[in-house]
């Protein structure tokens, strides 16, 4: 959801800055994928796009005031999957509550950031740049998370680091993911991610070298510049893939949603070690419950729960679950009250969900406060928990970076991690 | 620097053909250059000719209940490919992807078609009168909740996005005016396929929006809201970055915001200031936009004169992260850069080798790449001089020498063909089988170039 403007601007850079000068291809598999995975920790970010009703979601099943503003969409406390004596979860949450037993998943409550936006395209770039205070911020917090690893893994390799899959990855890597120095791969499955050259299938190699040569040709255009390095970035990435050993079996049935088949191609180029440090996944469909919520946005946390649950069955069956942490989030919560549309508008706050292994460090539970039903601001929940704290508890305890260059500020940690 | 390109009269008109259009057969580019500048933009602003409506199926446009998402991007993309009034189409895809509704939601084709025609019919039209069409447009009303917007508790949905992001922008308003805008459109719902007004649904009462107060109507509130110039200053940009280039400057803002509020809102005297603005001739302007999905596909049908397609073809744009009636969201298709990801790259590259293969004449797809030659294909006198000739065609004659030498030594591919070769390869002899299909390839690597990706 970056802006086309934030996005040229940002591709201007790319000719300036020079992180492009080097050719991708020369060095392929310069550096093995194994010097980048071994040991090495992954994470999985999934946007739930629209604006998830945090309160239908991690439910206060006790509190009188949300029976009394929600009286067609309140979930029953009867049916809520309890948490402990206050809250449960919505039961389209299921796969997401064996989790929670079993001691994989934390919940941070309250989650937003001061003077919470209520349109989705400035929040979500909000919480994808996390940078609050800029109207309109040119990069993401995983785009300079990947970029400070330039040292590390060298520049060559840094598209490998950051993949958007799946929907999210339809056009270009979404804001989370950009900087002026990195494009990270988006990739949408192997069927298509290729070099087709149907007119002579013998002479594909004539056809792909002079692409290469074609797409080595630098320009002084901006935009092309950055479709050209985009596209010698696919290439070197599809031959990669083709080059994969992969031995993969999915050890679960994943559920067939576009969210839950994202999941399974990351669980196996986690599998084949490709050297991907940071995923982006999103959900499928829409958040934006202004109308008959109820059976939608349980079909919605059915779809996230089912996909998690076989993602986080199928690490394990590898023995990857204590070296992948998934975060979710959405752009904002919703309104307290519900309309009269049997739905809910835009409002604030909302729960993240944060899922790992059992050596993962991870610490099962329930962290931030839950928001108050009563004191509100103008009928939006007031927020508990900067997201950004959540953010840089990520970076430094899961990553092991610092966290204040990447997310530019000092937030306190939680202690989930 | 080198020279601008947009100084030559046969690049400045396959320029104004895929800005104001989906770009040009050889003959349509070969018809705009015989005229100035001016006349050619003239003649696409003159929406008179009533023929050239939506390509609907004739047998199924009687019978809507017939009509399936697919036929709808079928007969679209039909349209933007065949149409003689480009430009209508142009702005038809634009008050799409600006005034969005979606199948994903709006389940009812028929409402998708309607809403279509409507932008069409006022493509060109007063953007006021348009704005209160698209609030009481029964696909929107559906797509944003309008239709359960009620007085006891109002939705917000269709205020808060009208403003966001369908006139006047984010930052000028407060969360108060969404909700009270909301309750000046409660009882705007529709039956069928035709608004209604349910009076008994709207709450009459007085609304205090952007500082004014009174009984306001949902026309009110847009009359409220286009009284402000930023709304003008909003479309104006969005427009110029669609038909030119991104981020243009004050001044060239303040110019057609001048013209667009000074006129009341009049399309076309805005569109007519875009496509005459010295800007729009600029160097800056020159292969400053990236080809949408539906515009890379109606380019290259145009570009390689192919004259007709099957609706399975539909499925193209979708893979290339575009399906018409479907805009990923409210916000619509980001466009620009946005396009492009290494996944969606694979999707265009692979969709040009899908139509630069087709040789069989007996099939819808089939053209002739040797008809692609100004001078005939006894102009195709060696590897460098067929490439030229493809790429005066395809690329304007622009591109790198690097470029140039790539395609010529891939085209050649060490045989040195030579006039009586490409003959061959031109009348389906077998022995010029090899080298037609090396003539394809390289109508692919033209197609796959950044230079053919930009617009």
């Amino acid at each position: 959801m970056i802006s086309r403007r934030n996005f040229v601007k940002t591709a201007g850079l790319l000719s300036l800055s020079g992180a492009f000068a080097p050719n991708f291809l020369a060095q392929t598999v310069a550096a093995s994928s194994a010097d980048l995975a071994q040991g090495k920790r992954a994470l999985v970010v999934v946007q739930m796009g629209g604006g998830n009703d945090g309160l239908n979601t991690v439910v206060p099943y006790t509190d009188s005031t949300y029976y009394n503003l929600r009286p067609t969409l309140a979930i029953k406390a009867s049916d809520v999957l309890q948490l402990d004596n206050a809250l449960g979860l919505n039961p389209a949450l299921k796969p997401l509550m064996d989790l929670y037993s079993q001691g994989h998943l934390a919940i941070v409550r309250g989650a937003s950031y001061p003077n919470p936006n209520y349109s989705h395209f400035r929040s979500m770039a909000i919480w994808q740049s996390a940078q609050a205070d800029l109207s309109s911020p040119t990069s993401g917090w995983l785009g300079r998370y990947v970029a400070g690893q330039s040292g590390s893994v060298g520049p060559a390799n840094l598209p490998r680091l950051g993949m958007a899959v799946g929907e999210v990855a339809q056009g270009a890597a979404p804001l989370a993911f950009t900087t002026d120095k990195t494009i990270v791969l988006s990739f949408n499955g192997l069927n298509n991610f290729q070099f087709k050259a149907d007119a002579l299938q013998a002479d594909r190699t004539a056809q792909l070298e002079a692409a290469r040569a074609i797409y080595n040709t630098v320009t002084q255009n901006s935009v092309a510049e950055y479709i050209r390095t985009t596209a010698l970035d696919a290439l070197a990435a599809s031959s990669d893939f083709a080059n994969l050993a992969n031995n993969y079996q999915p050890a679960v049935t994943y559920p067939k949603t576009n969210f839950a088949s994202s999941l399974q191609t990351v669980a196996q180029l986690l599998n084949a070690d490709y050297g991907t440090r940071i995923f982006y996944v999103g959900t499928d469909g829409s958040y934006d419950t202004h109308r008959q919520q109820a059976q939608t946005h349980s079909n919605l946390l059915q779809d996230l729960a089912e996909g998690l649950g076989a993602f986080y069955q199928d690490l394990a069956a590898h023995n990857l679950d204590d070296s992948v942490m998934t975060l979710t989030f959405s752009e904002f919560g919703r309104r307290v009250a519900e309309n009269g549309s049997l739905g809910t508008d835009h409002g604030s706050a909302e729960p993240m969900f944060v899922l790992g292994g059992k050596n993962s460090g991870l610490k099962a539970g329930l962290y931030g406060t839950q928001p108050s039903l009563t004191n509100l601001n103008n009928g939006n929940m007031i927020p508990t928990v900067d997201f950004r704290s959540v953010y840089s508890t990520v970076l430094k305890n899961w990553l092991g970076v610092d966290p204040q260059p990447i997310i530019g500020g000092d937030f306190p940690l939680l202690p989930f991690i | 620097m080198s020279d601008n390109p947009l100084s030559d009269r046969q690049v400045q008109a396959a320029h104004l053909l895929r800005r104001a259009g989906f770009g040009g057969t050889a003959a349509e580019i070969a018809q705009v250059a015989s005229l100035s500048h001016n006349q050619a933009v003239e003649n696409l602003l003159n929406l008179s000719d009533l023929g050239a409506a939506f390509h609907l199926d004739p047998n199924k446009a009687t019978d809507p209940k017939q009509v399936s998402f697919n036929d709808l991007g079928y007969w679209w993309l039909l349209t933007m490919a065949y149409t003689r009034q480009p430009l209508q189409e142009k702005m038809t895809l634009f008050w799409h992807g600006l005034f969005t509704s979606a199948y994903s939601k709006v389940r009812v084709p028929l409402l998708l078609v309607n809403q279509n025609e409507m932008f069409r019919a006022n493509a060109l039209g007063n953007f006021r009168d348009l704005v209160k069409k698209v609030a009481r447009d029964p696909a929107m009303l559906d797509y944003l909740d309008g239709e359960l917007n009620r007085k006891s508790s109002p939705n917000e949905n269709w205020a808060r996005e009208m403003m966001e992001l369908f006139t006047i922008g984010i930052g000028n308003y407060s969360e108060q005016d969404v909700r009270e805008a909301a309750r000046a459109f409660t009882g705007w719902t529709f039956r069928g396929t035709e608004f209604v007004f349910q009076a008994n649904q709207h709450d009459s009462g007085a609304k205090t929006f952007m500082g004014q107060t009174g009984n306001f109507d949902g026309d009110d509130i847009i009359n409220i809201i286009l009284s402000n110039r930023l709304t003008a200053q909003r479309i104006a940009t969005r427009l110029w970055t669609f038909l030119a280039y991104p981020n243009p400057d004050s001044g060239l803002v303040g110019r057609l915001t001048d013209v667009f509020f000074n006129s009341n809102y009049d399309t076309k005297q805005l569109v007519r200031a875009i496509l005459t603005a010295p800007e729009f001739l600029s160097m800056t302007a020159y292969r400053a936009l990236v080809k949408s999905p539906v515009e890379y596909m109606v380019g290259m049908l145009k570009g390689l004169g192919i004259s007709s397609f099957e609706p399975y073809l539909n499925y193209l744009p979708r893979e290339m992260g575009q399906t018409l009636f479907n805009p990923p969201n409210v916000g619509g298709w980001m466009g620009g850069p946005a396009w492009i990801g290494s996944a969606s790259f694979f999707d265009r590259i692979n969709s040009a080798d899908l139509f630069a293969v087709n040789r069989n004449p007996m099939l819808p797809l089939a053209y002739s790449p040797y008809n692609l030659l100004a001078g005939g294909v006894q102009s195709a006198t060696s590897a460098q001089a067929m490439v030229d000739g493809l790429v005066q065609h395809l690329l304007d004659g622009q591109t790198a020498p690097q470029v140039r030498t790539a395609l010529s030594n891939y085209l050649s591919s060490g045989t040195n063909p030579t006039a009586t070769d490409f003959v061959a390869a031109a009348n389906g002899n077998p022995a010029g089988r090899a080298l037609d299909m090396r003539v394809r390839g390289t109508l692919h690597l033209i197609m796959s170039s950044p230079d053919y990706i930009l617009n």
